[in-house]
């Protein structure tokens, strides 16, 4: 599916806007829009609002062998899915450029800045390691899926608990939750990247740009950052020349908005932590926002189940056995058997030899009713059938005879019952000429 | 051989759901019976391509996305079911060469997956404003050890059980759209299954017109 | 009798305004036209551009379409009950509710006609959407939902953007599930030497005049008189946006609350295509821009909390 296409008055209008500094949701140049952070209910699930862009992130483990060249690492996997939900224009299974573009700047982001200690992962040094898999999905797509994306995913990898190990020699035990408890990665900081969208050659910028304003920039720039204030990862994309000032701009708002949005997280994590110590219920069922009217939730209802057994009794009872449908094979033909009552052969007849069908019909039930053999020769050339025994197959002569005297019903009387059919046969094949 | 049935675990356990929350398809819904939970959206009636083209009705396509990794047989065959049932409850012939597309997004898996992805496909159908005979909707009921039915599973209580049932009901006459089972079971259980689906179903329905009646509230 | 208008015939989205609930005129009539829409507020400030409006009477449509009739006894009264209410998919009306004639009641057999989300099926009428059944003065009945894509339906007006230039046809991306075509031709005053100056991306306000499910739709930008009757190109410096098709039919109904309000506010253009799309031009960038967000927030409200907004916004909230 297509995306909608962007008109020229809309370019020109958002441009426009710009300009005299305003913005379609009426932010300010450098406002996030809201960002809403919310768990579900199994560890490592995270789900980022941005707007009305949606991401979630899901964090799982595995135990695997690890690379040759880093036998006392684990492994960081990162996956991003652009689900067709997020846009109509992305598709399922295909490794777009978008996805890998998206991928890469993810693995750039949280894997090459060393936030997670991957050393720590190292179950059994050049056998066994954990794999931290991330998987990202994209729900909706309202602009900059990427600052979701990282502070999901980095959410959910603050919020991932790995099952407990222990080893006692060679063997080693993965303890599952109910029998210890399992326990959280160690993170050194978190990188949050932030997107600046430049336009008229970088003579106008905004800090996370909606789709539409994604859509008339000419250059991006991407800072991620941790609260110390450490560039994790830099990249400027779109081809635009940016001066040593711009960028030193665009890292001293990115590291405001990051320490906002890492006091974001922190707090998230923590509301999350004491509502699960409380036995409260955590996960997504709870997030649904009740107030509005799209949504709405029904209590544990017990469902009334008095007369069910009766009526499946009911049921039961007034259905049939099904007859018992093993009959003896019939042997139609010799080499052929048949199981059941089968449907005719209409091999080769034409549709308009509706009278002859008929009458050929009739001759069938009456061999079948005799139980003679049943055997029918079709000739392709002339349509007709004749009986098992008398198998004639290349008759040039009657059609001869059928050329030279079509009316005649000479063949009729020379021959059988069979031959009367032919003689039908045939004089229609005159009419269709 | 027949067991009275434990009417404790005859319930639905608590469910919502949430209308239009995405801004990018044309329909979306979210589902959540229990933990269980699932997203899904709906484009269509829209371009098609040439190759999944049909002359008379619009072509429609189940996606169900896993949380990790790339959808497997499994999900093959959850779609299978899922789309079969839609094209039943769903008028295609009045969009010829056109695409429909529905996709289910699991968020979180605690039983009862197949009948919460039925729901979920249900509301957004009706949400992306698609022409439909009748709404649909699904119940899961497991048959544990001691011959009880249980609605609506949780996931440990599929593990323990010995079969799994899982039907879509109409909502007109209340009959079975699509079955998909598990393990083995007798005949009778099979239709008490289906009776104790059809009341629950009815549970079901009228949640959904209490969604709708509560979305239009404002513009009545 | 209940006249149904067939929906395989994409009927049921044949020119809302035959459906309008405060519409005096009769559905008789046969094709009116009126004059482009142009509304002067009581201040005489404010300025809607033409939304080109057509009358078409299922009368005058009834060459291209099937129409059933069937006898119905308590029908009508069975719809008129239920009128308000949210139905949804699966709901059903049954034509033989009362088969007993009534001695004292007329004798006149009845008429249905039935709209969007309304489809006969043998003598019971089915909902196919969810939403609030509407009802108009005699005998009219439809479902208003809150639907986002469109269907195209003959005769409508809808704002498209031009994709592609092929030959002598515009492709133009209307939202449905094909993008229609607009033949260079069917601007006024174009012929082959004098080309209409149309570019991609540009926003075209046009009519269909071919829309059903078997065929390419087709706009034309010209009515049946050969003037453009505020259709063709516009759209320099104000802004596009979609909202529900729910909202722009009840935009366009007359003597609707929301544009009433709306003409409150200040001076502002807007022209509203059948296909969800609204565009909008006021006097600055920010008026524009308060417009476009007051429209997209109206699905989800009651109208006094739009009067409240607006009244804000008048005072200068915003």
């Amino acid at each position: 599916m297509k995306d909608t296409p962007l008109s020229n008055c809309e370019r020109d209008f958002l441009l426009k806007a710009i300009e005299e500094k305003k913005r379609l949701d009426g932010r300010q140049t450098y406002d996030y829009r809201k960002i809403k952070i919310t768990f579900g209910t199994d560890y490592g699930c995270c789900f980022v609002d941005l707007g009305k862009t949606r991401v979630m992130a899901q964090v799982s483990s595995e135990l695997v062998a690890p690379k040759e060249n880093r036998p006392n690492e684990g492994i960081m996997f990162f996956n991003t899915e652009l689900s067709p939900l997020a846009s109509p224009a992305f598709e399922q299974g295909r490794q777009s450029e978008l996805s890998v573009k998206l991928n890469r700047q993810l693995e750039r982001c949280l894997r090459n800045s060393k936030c997670i200690d991957t050393e720590s992962l190292c179950v059994v040094s050049g056998e066994k390691v954990w794999q931290i898999r991330v998987d990202v999905h994209m729900l909706n797509n309202d602009g900059n899926l990427m600052d979701a994306a990282t502070i999901a995913a980095i959410t959910a990898l603050c919020h991932f608990r790995r099952p407990d190990v222990s080893i006692q020699g060679e063997e080693v035990t993965v303890y599952s939750v109910e029998e210890r408890d399992p326990i959280p990665l160690s993170i050194y900081h978190m990188p949050i990247s932030v997107s600046f969208s430049f336009f008229q050659q970088g003579t106008y910028l905004l800090v996370d740009p909606s789709e539409r304003e994604e859509r008339v920039m000419d250059g991006l720039l991407m800072i991620a950052m941790n609260k110390h204030r450490e560039i994790c990862y830099i990249q400027s994309s779109g081809g635009i020349m940016l001066l040593k000032e711009q960028v030193m701009r665009c890292s001293k708002i990115a590291s405001v908005k990051v320490s906002e949005i890492t006091e974001l997280i922190t707090q998230a994590l923590l509301n999350d932590k004491n509502a699960r110590k409380a036995g409260g219920r955590g996960g997504f069922a709870e997030s649904m926002p009740q107030e509005r009217i799209t949504a709405l939730k029904m209590d544990e209802t017990p469902v009334e189940t008095t007369d069910v057994t009766e009526r499946a009794n009911d049921i039961v009872k007034k259905t049939e056995a099904p007859p018992q449908t093993v009959p003896s094979p019939v042997v139609p033909a010799p080499g052929v058997g048949q199981v059941g009552l089968g449907l005719q052969n209409t091999w080769g007849i034409e549709e308009d030899d509706d009278d002859e069908e008929e009458g050929m019909g009739e001759e069938d039930s009456g061999e079948e009713a005799g139980g003679k053999v049943a055997k029918m020769e079709v000739d392709q050339h002339k349509k007709e059938q004749q009986r098992g025994d008398v198998v004639e197959i290349s008759d040039s002569e009657e059609e001869e005879v059928v050329i030279l005297h079509p009316e005649t019903p000479v063949p009729k009387n020379q021959k059988g019952s069979s031959s009367h059919q032919k003689g039908a046969a045939t004089s229609k094949k005159k009419q269709k000429k | 051989m027949m067991e009275v049935c434990g009417s404790s675990n005859v319930t639905l356990r608590e469910f919502g759901c949430e209308q239009s929350l995405l801004s990018r398809p044309d329909g979306s819904a979210s589902f959540v019976q229990g933990d269980t939970s699932v997203m899904a959206g709906v484009y269509g009636p829209a371009e098609v391509k040439v190759s999944k083209e049909i002359y008379d009705r619009a072509t429609l396509e189940v996606l169900i996305q896993p949380k990790v990794g790339l959808p497997s047989v499994r999900e093959r065959s959850q779609e299978q079911c899922v789309r079969e049932t839609c094209e039943a409850a769903l008028q295609l012939s009045l969009h010829p060469r056109s695409s429909l597309t529905l996709i289910l997004q699991l968020l979180h898996d605690d039983g009862s997956l197949l009948s919460c992805y039925l729901n979920a496909a249900c509301m957004a159908l009706m949400d992306a404003g698609l022409p439909m005979n009748c709404l649909f909707c699904g119940v899961t009921c497991a048959i544990n050890k001691e011959g009880e039915i249980i609605t609506d599973p949780t996931a440990a209580q599929e593990k323990e059980s010995r079969a799994l049932m899982t039907f879509a009901i109409d909502s007109t006459e209340r009959r079975v759209m699509m079955s998909s089972t598990k393990g083995s079971f007798s005949v009778h259980e099979m239709q008490r299954c289906i009776a104790v689906s059809q009341k629950a179903s009815e549970k079901i329905f009228q949640f959904y017109r209490d969604s709708v009646r509560r979305r239009y509230s404002k513009t009545l | 009798m209940v006249i149904l208008l067939d929906p395989t015939a994409h009927l049921k989205l044949i020119s809302w305004r035959s459906f309008d609930p405060l519409n005096e005129r009769d559905l008789t009539e046969s094709f009116i036209r009126v004059d482009p829409l142009v509304l002067r507020s009581a201040r005489g400030r404010c300025r809607f551009l033409p939304v080109c409006r057509t009358y078409i009477a299922p009368a005058d449509s009834s060459s291209s379409t099937r129409r059933s009739r069937c006898g119905t006894g308590g029908m009508f009264s069975c719809l008129k009950d239920k009128v308000g209410e949210v139905l949804v998919p699966g709901d059903e009306f049954s034509f033989q509710a009362d088969d007993t004639i009534s001695l004292s009641g007329p004798a006149k057999p009845e008429k249905v006609v039935c709209g969007p989300g309304l489809r006969r099926s043998g003598d019971r009428l089915l909902v196919s959407k969810s939403g609030v059944l509407r009802h108009k003065q005699p005998n009219v009945f439809w479902i208003d939902s809150q639907q986002r894509r469109y269907v195209p339906a003959k005769g409508e007006t809808v704002i498209g953007i031009v994709t592609a230039k092929s030959g002598d046809v515009f492709k133009v991306d209307v939202g449905g599930s094909e993008q229609a075509s607009l033949s260079y031709l069917a601007f006024e005053g174009a012929t082959k030497r004098n080309r209409p100056n149309v570019q991609v991306g540009d926003l075209v306000f046009a009519q269909f005049i071919i829309a059903n499910k078997d065929m390419e739709p087709e706009l034309v930008c010209m009515d049946s008189s050969g003037r453009a009757n505020g259709m063709g190109v516009f759209g320099g410096g104000g802004l596009l946006f979609t909202v529900s098709l729910g909202l722009v039919r009840r935009l366009l109904s007359p003597h609707n609350e929301v544009r009433a309000d709306l003409e409150q506010l200040f001076p502002c253009e807007l022209v509203v295509g059948m296909n969800g799309r609204v565009w909008t031009r006021a006097s600055t960038v920010q008026q524009t821009l308060i417009i476009a967000n007051l429209l997209q927030s109206c699905d989800t409200m009651t109208s006094q909390q739009r009067q409240q907004l607006f009244r804000r916004v008048q005072q200068g909230a915003l």
